[in-house]
């Protein structure tokens, strides 16, 4: 039973990577540390598959042992040492790759999101994109649903004004 | 006669669940209700809502940018090591280091987004971090090329068509035209471009290797301040070269020999301005 657990475990996580990575730059703001962290959850997902139960939702699992990493052992850390060498911009080319077609209006979004405290940016990220309900994200993150409503709606009110705020001036004359 | 004020009681968490649907039916009756005859209650309705963004597509980008081979790599790792060790940090450790993850908290600590507009929201977790004094901009750049190395560009293909689009991003972005031909210089092999920002202005970072083996940046940031010619100086033991023409500040850096750095500078302040 072990084993298959190990192994159920071990065949979910590949296709779990970008959705991981994209948790943990999220919560990181550094596409190195998302490397290392994503790693870490892994080989502790890994050591720790004989407790996962098989029906349950493998991702919810997963993210939950990254968060647990971030939030007891790396983050202080990055904190300590002044997060945020990574501009806003670099979210849109990460190791050297661009994100060259996309919207730009979607990535002003992004930019707009990723402007926002780590608490805010990591629940909208669980709530409005990886869809879980407010009590699986506070689960997630290990906080109490009071917690997740309240980081919702600062992050809502934080974009609402920068959409009442702010004329339409994001668009540069485009030259080409 | 007693005006019982309800919407004190209908909080901003209780108007985000009800616009997301996941409020009791007892709370959104009570919205309701309110926001027929409460200006409060339906102005901060109205704020949440235009907190709506298209978070899914927004972050779907994020996917694409996904080092998809590096994290799979990372797994095969996790895979070998997993069954020894009891720690996952441990283990992280022998895949990458400690060491490497230090230079990256170290890297994170750099401060390059200290003017950031966005380093300012409020609440954020980092508000207790102590915040450096704030420096120039040619201090920031040259603390964040210290942490260059040629490993850092030997796999980066300068002549690839994702150059030209960073090029040409950048040249928008800063209004500025950056093309080859005003950008190669001898003595240089022109890796990437990347737009940072300092002080809520755009700055580009062409990086070069020179002499195929040490790391150069030319960096081109918007400038008010009154030009002048380029002048030399040396910070965290590198080679500077910096002057302002035409609105823009621009600074050469990197561990090379005065001599060269100086040339280089006079072919690319003749091109620029």
């Amino acid at each position: 039973m072990t084993k298959n657990n190990q192994a159920f475990v071990s065949d979910g996580l590949p296709a779990l990577l970008p959705r991981l990575w994209r948790f943990a730059y999220t919560l990181s703001h550094s596409p190195d540390i998302a490397e290392d962290l994503v790693q870490a959850a892994c080989v502790r997902a890994l050591e720790r598959a004989e407790q996962f139960q098989q029906g349950t939702n493998l991702d919810r699992w997963v993210f939950t042992i990254l968060s647990s990493i971030w939030k007891n052992q790396l983050r202080a850390n990055a904190v300590r040492q002044g997060q945020g060498l990574v501009p806003a911009e670099d979210v849109l080319t990460i190791d050297g790759r661009r994100i060259a077609d996309a919207n730009i209006e979607l990535q002003q979004v992004l930019k707009q999101i990723h402007g926002l405290p780590e608490a805010q940016r990591v629940t909208v990220l669980l709530v409005y994109v990886e869809g879980m309900s407010y009590r699986e994200a506070a689960d997630v993150l290990e906080i109490p649903i009071g917690t997740v409503m309240s980081r919702l709606a600062a992050a809502r009110a934080s974009l609402g004004k920068l959409q009442q705020d702010v004329p339409d001036g994001a668009a540069q004359p485009g030259n080409g | 006669m007693a005006d019982q004020d309800n919407s004190i009681g209908i909080t901003d968490e209780m108007l985000v669940a009800y616009l997301d649907g996941q409020a009791t039916t007892e709370e959104t009756a009570a919205i309701e209700e309110k926001l027929s005859d409460d200006a409060d209650v339906s102005a901060r309705l109205a704020l949440l809502d235009a907190g709506s963004r298209p978070f899914r597509k927004a972050f779907d980008l994020m996917l694409e940018a996904a080092p998809a081979q590096s994290l799979k790599e990372g797994l095969e790792a996790a895979r070998a090591t997993a069954p020894l060790e009891d720690n996952a940090l441990t283990s992280m450790g022998g895949y990458r280091g400690w060491a490497m993850a230090a230079c990256l908290v170290l890297a994170v600590g750099l401060g390059f987004a200290v003017g950031d507009r966005f380093s300012q929201s409020d609440n954020q977790i980092v508000a207790k971090a102590p915040t450096p004094k704030a420096k120039g901009w040619r201090q920031v750049v040259a603390d964040y090329h210290a942490l260059y190395s040629v490993e850092t560009l030997a796999g980066t293909n300068g002549n690839s068509p994702l150059q030209d689009e960073r090029l040409a991003a950048a040249s928008k972005t800063l209004s500025i035209e950056l093309k080859r031909d005003r950008l190669t210089v001898d003595g240089l092999d022109y890796k990437r471009t990347q737009i940072l920002r300092f002080k809520s202005k755009p700055l580009a970072q062409l990086a070069y290797l020179y002499d195929g083996k040490v790391p150069v940046a030319f960096c081109i940031l918007p400038s008010g301040k009154p030009a002048h010619p380029p002048k030399q100086e040396v910070r965290n033991g590198m080679q500077v070269v910096h002057w302002i023409k035409g609105g823009f500040g621009f600074m050469l850096i990197g561990k090379v020999p005065a001599d060269g750095l100086n040339k280089i500078a006079k072919t690319l302040e003749g091109r620029f301005g």
